[in-house]
């Protein structure tokens, strides 16, 4: 159990140095270190990812800077497709979702490389506003993939805030954590279901101590990030992750 | 701090952590001791893993295929001899490990984790 606890803390402070990304790692510290079966992983990630995310949420909640538009408009599509992928789950392999995973993981570090640009620039000027259907589809089918694969998404919505909503980074970070909380537990409640009808059940305990380390060590992340070279950092993860999603999809092709 | 530098680190942090998990999985029988026995005694084996595993491959040999994470492990345990020789796998030792835990507290003496299916598979154990 250690080590998986040391994972934890490791998913908790690259959230907190890297911001969203970080918590992609939870699925394969659950089924690696943990030894836990690839589908109650995924179901066991969108728990801790919403716990974790809520977490990092309060303070912006305290500091009200929240969109409550923008959470009803992209959170309540997102819950819905997560909920609808937790039962698409319910009837592919976990092997499938492992899959889909890896490739979702090689596109996450993608994009991650590629960010270069200071995000902050777009502050204050929200130009974009995207039509509202745009919006809603695009919430469903990431609401969907994420809950094949057990992530929040976070690397997905806050882009999408900034660039589809037109919502100003200092509000999008506070908004884009509630709606990844609130589509993670739909997805999860789902789970707990679906995966009762596999004969398949939930560790409560590995859940409820992965989150506690997770959500303390995204606070350290956090108090560290603003001494570390960032850009680096994520460029190195980046590739890291490239890297553990081509192991991943090699050992299960 | 360089790029690459960070990736070698995180690597060798997961690697050295997945080694770890990996050796962690105590008291493991290896698959030539598990060859051994079965040949001087009889013996049970168990595959501990889901179903949906069980179905992408096993040992020919299993005998049963009991999911220790489901929450009937318990119940079908009661059907077993305790004084049988039991053998568990699962797909990397760990849950067989547990397994063989919960069954010796239940009263079976006589358990042996044999490890992971990928192993038992490449020291030559039939699959199917």
């Amino acid at each position: 159990m250690i080590l998986s606890w040391i994972g934890a803390l490791l998913v908790g402070l690259s959230l907190g140095l890297l911001g969203s990304g970080g918590s992609i790692l939870t699925v394969p510290v659950l089924i690696y270190l943990a030894d836990e079966p690839e589908k109650v992983a995924i179901a066991e990630s969108l728990g801790i990812v919403g716990a974790i995310s809520f977490a990092g949420f309060i303070p912006y909640a305290l500091k009200k800077q929240v969109h409550w538009r923008s959470v009803i408009l992209f959170g309540l599509p997102g819950m819905a497709g997560t909920y609808g992928g937790a039962i698409i789950a319910g009837y592919v392999t976990g092997t499938f979702q492992l899959l889909l995973f890896a490739l979702v993981m090689i596109v996450a570090a993608v994009m991650m490389f590629r960010d270069n640009k200071e995000r902050i620039h777009i502050d204050g000027e929200p130009k974009v506003t995207h039509a509202w259907w745009k919006i809603i589809i695009e919430g469903l089918a990431v609401g969907i993939l994420t809950g094949l694969v057990g992530v929040g998404g976070g690397f997905l919505i806050v882009p999408a805030l900034v660039l589809l909503g037109g919502l100003p980074m200092s509000l999008a970070v506070g908004t884009s954590l509630l709606i990844i909380a609130l589509k993670s537990f739909s997805g999860f409640y789902k789970y707990v279901e679906v995966l009762a009808e596999l004969d398949m059940s939930m560790n409560w305990e590995l859940i409820l101590v992965f989150s506690l380390i997770g959500a303390v060590g995204s606070l350290v992340g956090k108090k560290v990030s603003s001494k570390i070279s960032n850009k680096k950092l994520k460029k190195g993860f980046a590739v890291f992750l490239i890297l553990m999603g081509g192991y991943i999809s090699y050992m299960n092709i | 701090m360089n790029t690459a530098l960070i990736v070698i680190i995180l690597l060798v942090v997961a690697f050295g952590l997945f080694y770890l998990s990996q050796k962690n999985a105590q008291e493991v029988l290896s698959p030539e001791g598990f060859k051994e026995k079965m040949k001087n005694e009889s013996g049970t084996i168990i595959d501990v893993r889901t179903a949906d595993e069980y179905k992408q491959g096993h040992l020919k040999q299993a005998d049963h295929n009991f999911d220790v994470i489901s929450g009937e492990f318990q119940q079908q345990l009661d059907k077993l001899d305790k004084n049988e020789t039991y053998f568990l796998y699962c797909r990397s030792g760990n849950r067989s490990g547990k397994a063989a835990h919960i069954m010796n507290k239940k009263g079976f003496e006589n358990v042996y984790n044999v490890g992971g299916f990928q192993d038992l598979a490449k020291a030559g154990f039939e699959t199917e």
